[in-house]
């Protein structure tokens, strides 16, 4: 259960993320639980003290990344989700974003997605860095994050994140995983995408 | 959660300004996107579904995050003609208002007028498309009791009109077979 100490360490987070996160996280949550899923959330929220209003959020604005954390732990812990379902939200994420209707024109194949992923990062959060490397014989494409360490529940939102973006140019049959063989050095966060 | 400062105009800087301007437009292409009673799908040059619209979730009958992603043909019965405006559009750049029949994966048949438009990157490199699906199968159906009523009407006075030519053909052999035996003429025919 969230804590009060884990709110203000939350809160405490450097960085700033695009406001899309939340419409996202409500569509999400309207789709799968009903407007009265989105009610329970808002209250739990407002319990909270946390101030995340989903309904009037815009997506292109910033707000403190910590409330992005906030909002999914307080999801996982309301609907009783697992971090497969996490994973699954964050799969779905970009099919309700109204900012990745933006970056839509990226998405004409595999290479020209992912060569998009620095910039595609920017858009959605002010702090920390993507790099991506594509491997055209090793069908894969290794994702890194560095300068932001992300609380496990992102990394696993990420890795559903990642492999919808891959999806929108292969198809279903896309995997996306955490790969710890590439979190060294200056890389706090790895990931291979594979089909 | 939305700018705190934009109430007030006159006290807006250019960032503040602009920042506004951004959420005003994503409230209006949401508010566009939602409204066109015309289906609307943007595809990438694979055919992958990127987007969609309200009314192509109602027309296919299927929710938007479980259509994008997936590929058009596989909710059309008949893939052949998809694949025919598929090409023709990458190829020439789109078509516009062709007649079509749709068959849903529901069995439902409905008649279309089928556009389509690609979109370029700035390098005039085809990034995907636009397809619209109009439904025209309410307008073929008046249609198509407005033809039967005036084959009827037509029918009718077809009938009404013979009917009246007789009658005239009838008169002039009364009047006739009257002077034949010298009498007066009935119809003056």
């Amino acid at each position: 259960m969230l804590t009060e100490t884990e709110i203000k360490r939350f809160l405490a987070m450097p960085g700033m993320t695009k406001g899309v996160v939340f419409q996202t996280d409500a569509e999400y949550i309207r789709k799968k639980f009903g407007e009265a899923g989105l009610a329970q959330l808002e209250a739990r929220v407002k319990e909270l003290g946390v101030p995340i209003d989903y309904r009037k959020a815009k997506a292109m604005e910033w707000l403190p990344l910590g409330l992005r954390v906030i909002s999914l732990l307080a999801i996982k812990e309301l609907f009783s989700l697992s971090n497969e379902d996490i994973k699954a939200m964050g799969n779905t994420a970009p099919k309700l974003s109204f900012l990745i209707k933006l970056l839509l024109k990226s998405f004409i194949s595999i290479r020209a997605t992912f060569a998009k992923a620095p910039e595609m990062w920017q858009r959605h959060y002010s702090i920390g860095r993507v790099f991506s490397d594509y491997h055209e014989t090793d069908r894969c494409v290794a994702v890194t994050i560095t300068g932001i360490e992300l609380p496990p529940i992102m990394v696993g939102y990420l890795e559903g994140y990642f492999q919808r973006i891959a999806q929108y140019s292969l198809g279903p049959n896309v995997r996306c995983d955490r790969d710890p063989s590439l979190e060294k050095g200056e890389v706090k966060h790895g990931f291979r995408v594979s089909w | 959660m939305a700018s705190e400062s934009a109430g007030n105009n006159s006290t807006l800087s250019n960032y503040q300004l602009l920042e506004q301007e951004v959420f005003e437009l994503e409230d209006y292409i949401k508010d566009i996107w939602e409204f066109i009673p015309v289906s609307i799908a943007y595809l990438n040059p694979a055919g992958i579904i990127m987007d969609v619209d309200s009314s192509m979730e109602k027309f296919l009958d299927i929710p938007r995050e479980d259509l994008i992603g997936t590929r058009l043909t596989e909710y059309i019965k008949d893939p052949a003609i998809f694949q025919h405006i598929h090409q023709e559009t990458l190829e020439h750049g789109g078509i516009q208002n062709i007649d079509n029949s749709i068959k849903t994966r529901s069995g439902a048949e409905i008649k279309v007028v089928v556009s389509s438009a690609v979109r370029r990157s700035q390098e005039n490199e085809v990034v995907g498309y636009f397809i619209s699906f109009s439904d025209t199968s309410k307008i073929k159906q008046i249609q198509s009791e407005l033809e039967k009523k005036l084959a009827e009407l037509k029918e009718f006075h077809d009938l009404a009109v013979g009917r009246e030519l007789r009658m005239i053909e009838l008169e002039k052999e009364v009047d006739s077979l009257l002077a034949e035996l010298n009498r007066q003429s009935k119809y003056n025919t």
